[in-house]
């Protein structure tokens, strides 16, 4: 006589799993992005809070648009489109009008991630692979970094508004800019972040803050940034020119959103290898296609294509590095 | 959204305090305690101490008695009893016909009432001798003569373990004894909720020693290893102090990270050499056995009395009392859950087995076979399957460096090559990769389908 009366579920090992859930993974990517966006909002005034917005809204929207309209599973509620909205705000600089965010928004979620299949699938960065079109599309206003200088008579409305950058700073030019007119970096204002630059890129610190965060939640893993950083640096300091030096090299790493990109663009789950060996390959053509832009290209803006370039490389990396399974490779001790 | 892999420092009520913990797991094995024991693996919270500090319970049937024609290794058995004969407890009911040749052995007296197809634990029907118990366990002639293994030689040590119906007799018989280095007993008891082997293991440490010395009598230039979770103490000193002038057997506590007891994982932190998968144990001089298998060598040649019960755990959060039974081989699993109070009013899933590896099933009618371990009464939390985000993490736990998502992609497609490119054979089937995959997708399905096409053997 059966003693249970009701149905049970019968289904695959295993019967139980990591509550961890992908959602849980972009939400603490959203938590460590928001340093870098705070100190962003404090240096540049509320308009970089609005393009913050417009563009993560742009985002979301796209994606639930589309979902319903191919009459697929809706799934903005997890994160990565929020995710997506804030990086590519954080690519850009505080002037530009709203149109551009929401229009890159539009663009990084509908063609570069759904159309080639979703979640999961997008075959270049999308943050990334927007900020590169606008760039293309739009170069005079993408490359405005010019703010408005105010007095020092102004009130903390004013501080609020045009944030500490447009009262403080005495000029507009970007540190890549002015180096390349030969001025030295000033270091310590490039790591907390009091100089001129797109919202997310300028305060090293902040960003580390966050990197450090998904380091410790075991969400990014520290080979492709620590390998990418690593290259990158060689090449500046092998093929920089006359005027190399520590400050010289430091200087480039810590500016051009290279610490946004090594960090929370280049570890992009689906854009990069899944394998050890194929991770560690994949940082060092980063850091060899960056350092080539940066020391010989026109603009300063190396890091950008660099990315999207070799995350067109990644399958063939993957292809190249599987890993050898338990017991293929050689035995310690020679066994 | 907690982070599980903090779950090795929360406090277990239980036990001794972390701190005494990690000095004694320091003591033991000094700076390597902190070295990775090997490649892969997850931690888990494997609820033991929901069941682990119940002593085991003798329980008689109360219904009949089926015996399945299961072997290890899905060898063919056939019956050699028929309807209306009458058996007695230790009498050979059953016997296999293609190697190894293990014999099944009835628990009970009685009359053989059918032989018909009934249900089994992964959900398969397959033909069953029916028993109807008539109470009085009538022994045969010949059960529970003693006898002392040291006066015994190998060979009538071997057929007394075959006369016992133990599986491990083709095991313990390989082509050269002087192969043999190790004999590891595997008492890790690395899925969750299972408690069979640790409540055998500190009710009857005697019994385990001596079974031990008796395989360690078969094979000459062997050691024994004792494979224990660290973090059971008090059998690890107790079996320390009990073995404290037996050479050549030793205790090596092991990092409780799942699947530390795998045959390949085991076999590479206790020996260091490293398994592809289909080679045996053997080929690298190991010889593996579960501690239950010991307790019933010694029962079979010191005692006499051949392998007729065995140790259920029945937990987890769907039953209300959670407790170890002792039963006949043949039990229906009903009775066991009704003496464990029964399957709680959330629980939505059985399973035989633990959580990781085990098969859910629809019905609690099914026998107690020689080579059960328990049921798992659990409240599921489901989930639904969402695309690959392809963030790694089931390359980072797989405990046999492969790349699941990628397999999972091939077997989708039934693309054999690519699948054999990246070393899906391999797979040991842990399930660490379902585990741990945040888009919850079914990893070890699609990759147990592929291995099956390629015809190879699923653990």
């Amino acid at each position: 006589m059966p003693i249970v009366s009701k149905l049970y579920r019968v289904s695959y090992a295993p019967h139980k799993t990591s509550p961890y859930t992908s959602k849980n993974i972009m939400q603490d990517v959203a938590i460590a992005l928001t340093p870098a966006g705070l100190f962003g909002i404090y240096n540049f005034g509320l308009r970089a809070l609005l393009i913050i917005l417009v563009s993560v809204t742009a985002c979301v929207a796209t994606e639930y648009i589309y979902l319903r309209a191919t009459k697929k599973a809706v799934t903005p509620s997890d994160y990565s489109a929020v995710v997506t909205g804030m990086l590519l705000a954080y690519t850009l600089p505080v002037n530009i009008p709203l149109w551009i965010p929401a229009f890159g928004g539009g663009f990084a979620i509908l063609v570069v991630k759904m159309l080639y299949g979703g979640l999961g699938k997008n075959f270049m960065n999308p943050a990334l692979a927007a900020r590169c079109f606008l760039l293309i599309s739009f170069p005079t206003i993408m490359v405005d970094y010019g703010v408005e200088k105010l007095g020092n008579g102004e009130g903390l409305l004013s501080r609020l508004h045009s944030g500490t950058f447009a009262l403080d700073a005495v000029s507009s030019a970007t540190p890549l800019e002015a180096a390349r007119a030969g001025e030295r970096f000033e270091l310590m204002k490039m790591f907390t972040g009091h100089i001129n630059g797109t919202i997310g890129e300028v305060s090293a610190l902040a960003l580390l803050i966050g990197a450090i965060f998904l380091l410790g939640r075991k969400i990014i893993s520290i080979r492709i940034p620590l390998t990418y950083l690593a290259t990158f640096s060689a090449f500046i300091a092998i093929f920089g020119g006359d005027h190399v030096s520590l400050n010289f090299v430091l200087g480039h790493v810590l500016g051009g959103g290279l610490f946004l990109a090594a960090f929370f663009m280049a570890t992009d789950y689906a854009t990069s290898p899944d394998t050890v060996m194929g991770q560690v390959v994949y940082g060092v053509i980063l850091g060899l296609l960056t350092g080539v832009f940066r020391v010989l290209g026109a603009s300063t803006e190396g890091v950008a294509y660099a990315i999207i370039i070799v995350n067109l490389l990644t399958p063939l990396i993957e292809k190249v590095t599987v890993p050898k399974p338990f017991g293929k490779e050689k035995a310690r001790n020679g066994r | 959204m907690f982070y599980h892999r903090w779950y090795n420092l929360s406090l277990n009520v239980k036990e001794i305090s972390i701190k005494t913990n990690l000095t004694y797991k320091f003591k033991k094995r000094g700076v390597t305690m902190f070295k990775k024991a090997f490649p892969g693996g997850i931690d888990i919270l494997d609820y033991k101490e929901l069941s682990e500090d119940e002593n085991i319970v003798e329980l008689l049937p109360q219904g009949e008695i089926v015996f399945p024609m299961l072997q290890y290794k899905d060898e063919k058995t056939v019956p050699t009893v028929k309807k209306g004969d009458k058996v007695l407890v230790g009498q050979i009911i059953a016997e296999g016909i293609d190697p190894p040749l293990t014999n099944l052995i009835s628990s009970v007296s009685g009359e053989v009432k059918a032989i018909e197809d009934r249900l089994i634990e992964d959900g398969n029907t397959i033909e069953s001798v029916i028993i109807e118990n008539d109470k009085a366990y009538t022994t045969i002639d010949g059960y529970g003569v003693t006898s002392n293994y040291k006066n015994l030689s190998k060979q009538e040590i071997r057929s007394k373990i075959k006369e016992a119906g133990i599986p491990s007799y083709m095991k313990l018989t390989p082509k050269k004894d002087e192969d043999v280095e190790y004999i590891i007993i595997n008492g890790t008891e690395c899925e969750s909720y299972l408690n069979n082997d640790y409540r055998l293991m500190v009710e009857e440490t005697e019994k385990l020693i001596e079974g031990t010395k008796i395989v360690l009598k078969l094979f000459d230039k062997a050691k024994a290893i004792i494979a224990i979770n660290d973090k059971r103490t008090n059998l690890i000193s107790k079996l320390e102090g009990l073995l404290a002038n037996e050479e050549p057997i030793e205790v090596k506590p092991l990092k409780g990270k799942y699947p530390f007891g795998a045959t390949r994982p085991l076999v590479y932190q206790i020996t260091g050499h490293k398994l592809m998968s289909e080679m045996d144990p053997i080929e690298k001089g190991c010889i593996i056995s579960g501690p239950e298998t010991v307790v019933s060598i010694y029962n079979g040649v010191s005692l006499g009395i051949p392998l007729i019960e065995k140790v259920i755990t029945i937990s987890g959060e769907g039953i209300k009392e959670p407790a170890n039974f002792k039963v006949k081989i043949g039990t229906s699993f009903s009775e066991l859950v009704e003496a464990a109070g029964g399957l709680a009013e959330e629980a939505n899933k059985i399973i035989y087995g633990g959580p990781m590896m085990g098969h859910a099933s629809h019905s609690v009618d099914v026998p107690v076979s020689q080579e059960s371990t328990g049921m798992t009464g659990l409240q599921e939390e489901i989930f639904s399957e969402g695309p690959c985000i392809r963030c790694g993490k089931c390359r980072q736990v797989c405990p046999v460096n492969l790349v699941p998502s990628k397999l999972k992609q091939y077997a989708d497609v039934k693309d054999q090559d690519s699948f054999m490119k990246y070393h899906g054979i391999e797979c040991c089937n842990c399930g660490s990769c379902a585990f741990i995959c945040p888009s919850k997708i079914s990893l070890v399905q699609s990759i147990q389908y592929m291995k099956k096409e390629r015809g190879a053997y699923s653990e």
